[in-house]
């Protein structure tokens, strides 16, 4: 079977960096991206099976992305899941409102990341 | 307009043919529908190039202070280099038509010579035109399009369609300044209005409550929704509704407003209150409103200033979670990964070991720094910061910091020159913060430093004082923001530069914790295009050598 591709949507370096190593540990294949606009652009050409997305990006940010994602037919089947350092119920809220399947809250262990994915990718792939 | 051009010189290719235009203005059209700037300039940059098939695009807005030009929009150029690309406007192609607001036709390499640029001898056929950017009658920046190697020479059509691609680009960059300056003035005066402890209610003339604010549904535990539309007699009660209305009628005739006060019952409180109305008027033929206030005096001074610390702080702790939260991600999420390459044993693991190893120490390094901007800003408004003061060598401590950001550095091809004084006497400092404080100012010039280039770093003596001073070129500072920067909470440019982090605690720290010291800090003029930080720091005295202890805070 295929490897399935994630794609890593974050403006921090090293956060790319180190997600991008865990997650391909656990056998992925990894595109990223590092704004807002980038994300957008990349989702249509890599056509990730999933898309781990950092909220404070910079042009675009990520509530905006989702909505955009969902809104585009050729992007609105790949599941996101948010991640992001503002914990509060509002915000989670939105992520939700906006089309992500998953809201995550950093610093998150990266085992439990990583089982949140296998569980979207498995949701996506019985749909 | 002046164009300024070369010899007539019939190229090959051609110009473009008519439909290719229509293209190009079908393509950006919608650009000028989007609110975010970066968003336009990044796309159109691409649209361009792409429509007229010219090797490259590059478009360069003037940054805060007005003294660069930044790249914002490139197909040349990867994004994530774009804020540290600068180009002056005293000199050059691009700069000059930003001065002057007139485009630019190049068609050879003796036209770039002209303004003193040397075009690489790769270039076959260098070839640019460049136009303003112009929106609300300014010059925000600039467009260009070059072919340099095997491309067509431009002609004076080409000058035309890019004025006019400018100036669709200048249109999506009004609307997007427009929606941002009415999206923050909507969410000032949201919070001005949520925010007051003053109960605010709006009126028609008939005395029916049409609208209020957060703090009116508290008191009455009540929602606007369940209340507009209701007579003002039928919400509050009796003297407080008769107040009310008295006041209302003033503002009716006209009269300059005294407050009224009295005791009243408002909701389940029993409380002193200040009542006034002011009329609004939305337009001349809109029927009348009316702005209640309704004031409660005892808590007054207090709670305005907790509130507006409060809301300055909501701001400020978002921020900071962001900014203590993501190294905690990086960090927690190496360490696994560490693990693994401690297990396995190859060449590759070798190489990723290195880069944790990076990305985990400049992590903990921005985490240190942030914590002790926090807890110093924290002891300094308890009045328990302190300071032990004792002689220190300013040379070889700054050399330490060098050594440290090295390597940052260098990432951004930047180069660290240092001018130390030698026999330079020790100063009187606590260590520790002094070590702190470099940090700061030499962080922040790596930050705020365009690609390449150098920063200067020097020290000496002016009487009785030892001075430091740390020049970077990139991004300036405007003469009005000199002594805004120093602020608790300031931060350059919230939105889409974020990239640069931190808190805004860093220089506001720097400069009270010099104060006690009894030196200072403060932005002076340099070289064009520098942006200069002058520290100065009392030297320690031959009878001051026992380290002391210096309290402060407020």
């Amino acid at each position: 079977m295929a490897k399935k591709k994630i794609m890593i949507a974050d403006d921090e370096e090293d956060i790319k960096v180190v997600m991008q190593l865990f997650l391909e540990s656990k056998g992925y294949d990894i595109v990223t991206a590092f704004d807002g606009l980038d994300t957008i652009e990349k989702a249509k050409s890599e056509h990730p099976d999933l898309i781990l997305l950092d909220v404070m990006m910079p042009v675009i940010d990520g509530f905006e992305v989702c909505k955009r994602l969902k809104a585009d037919p050729a992007t609105f089947a790949i599941p996101i899941i948010m991640v992001s350092a503002a914990s509060h119920a509002e915000s989670k809220q939105r992520g939700l409102e906006a089309g992500a399947v998953d809201y995550v809250v950093k610093p998150f262990e990266p085992e439990l990341l990583a089982q949140r994915v296998l569980e979207t990718l498995g949701d996506a792939q019985r749909r | 307009m002046k164009r300024r051009s070369g010899q007539s010189r019939r190229s090959g290719g051609g110009s473009i043919e008519a439909d290719r235009y229509v293209q190009l203005f079908e393509a950006l059209s919608p650009l000028v529908g989007s609110r975010s700037v970066p968003e336009i300039t990044a796309l159109a940059a691409k649209i361009i190039a792409d429509l007229l098939q010219v090797e490259a695009c590059s478009i360069f807005l003037h940054d805060a202070a007005g003294r660069v030009l930044v790249l914002r929009g490139s197909t040349h150029i990867e994004r994530e280099k774009w804020p540290e690309i600068h180009l002056p406007i005293d000199s050059g192609v691009c700069g000059h038509t930003f001065r002057t607001g007139s485009s630019l036709l190049l068609r050879k390499a003796e036209d770039f010579l002209a303004f003193g640029l040397t075009p690489d001898r790769r270039y076959g056929r260098p070839s640019c035109v460049v136009a303003p950017i112009v929106v609300r009658g300014r010059v925000e920046g600039v467009i260009n399009i070059a072919n340099l190697k095997s491309g067509r020479t431009f002609n004076e059509r080409d000058v035309r369609v890019i004025e006019a691609a400018a100036r669709l680009i200048a249109g999506g960059i009004q609307n997007a300044y427009q929606f941002e300056e009415t999206a923050r003035v909507h969410h000032q005066l949201e919070e001005l209005f949520d925010g007051l402890h003053v109960a605010l209610l709006v009126l028609d003339s008939g005395l029916h409550l049409t609208q209020c604010n957060r703090r009116f549904e508290v008191m009455m535990e009540q929602t606007e929704e369940s209340l507009r539309g209701r007579p003002l007699r039928q919400v509050l009660e009796g003297p407080l509704f008769h107040a009310c209305r008295r006041a209302v009628e003033r503002a009716r005739a006209g009269d300059p407003t005294p407050r009224e006060r009295l005791q009243a019952r408002l909701g389940r409180r029993d409380l002193s209150l200040e009542v006034t109305a002011s009329r609004l008027n939305p337009s001349p033929t809109a029927a009348d409103q009316f702005l209640l206030t309704l004031e409660d005096v005892i808590a007054d001074e207090e709670i305005r200033r907790l509130r507006e610390a409060d809301s300055i702080k909501g701001g400020f702790l978002r921020t900071i979670s962001h900014e203590l939260r993501t190294p905690l991600t990086v960090i927690r999420g190496a360490l696994p990964l560490l693990k693994k390459c401690r297990e396995s044993d190859n060449g590759e693991s070798v190489e990723t070991l290195a880069r944790l190893e990076r990305a985990v120490d400049a992590n903990v390094h921005k985490l240190t720094s942030l914590v002790n901007a926090i807890l110093g800003v924290v002891e300094l408004e308890n009045g328990t910061l302190q300071l032990l003061i004792r002689p220190v060598e300013l040379n070889p401590l700054i050399e330490e910091r060098v050594a440290i950001i090295h390597e940052q550095a260098i990432l951004k091809g930047l180069e660290l020159r240092l001018g130390l004084a030698p026999n330079l006497p020790p100063v009187a400092a606590d260590p520790q913060h002094l070590s702190q404080i470099i940090n700061e100012l030499l962080d922040n010039a790596v930050k705020f430093s365009s690609r390449g280039g150098a920063i200067r770093i020097e020290t000496g003596r002016e009487g009785a004082m030892a001075t430091m001073t740390v020049a970077n070129r990139g991004e300036t500072i405007a003469p009005e923001s000199r002594e805004a920067i120093f602020e608790k909470f300031y931060q350059i440019d919230q939105s889409s530069t974020r990239r640069t982090g931190g808190a805004g605690l860093g220089l506001y720290l720097t400069r009270e914790i010099l104060r006690m010291h009894g030196g200072a800090v403060q932005v002076v003029d340099g070289e064009a295009g520098e942006t200069v930080f002058l520290m100065r720091l009392p030297l320690a005295s031959v009878s001051s050598a026992a380290p002391s202890a210096v309290e402060g805070g407020f």
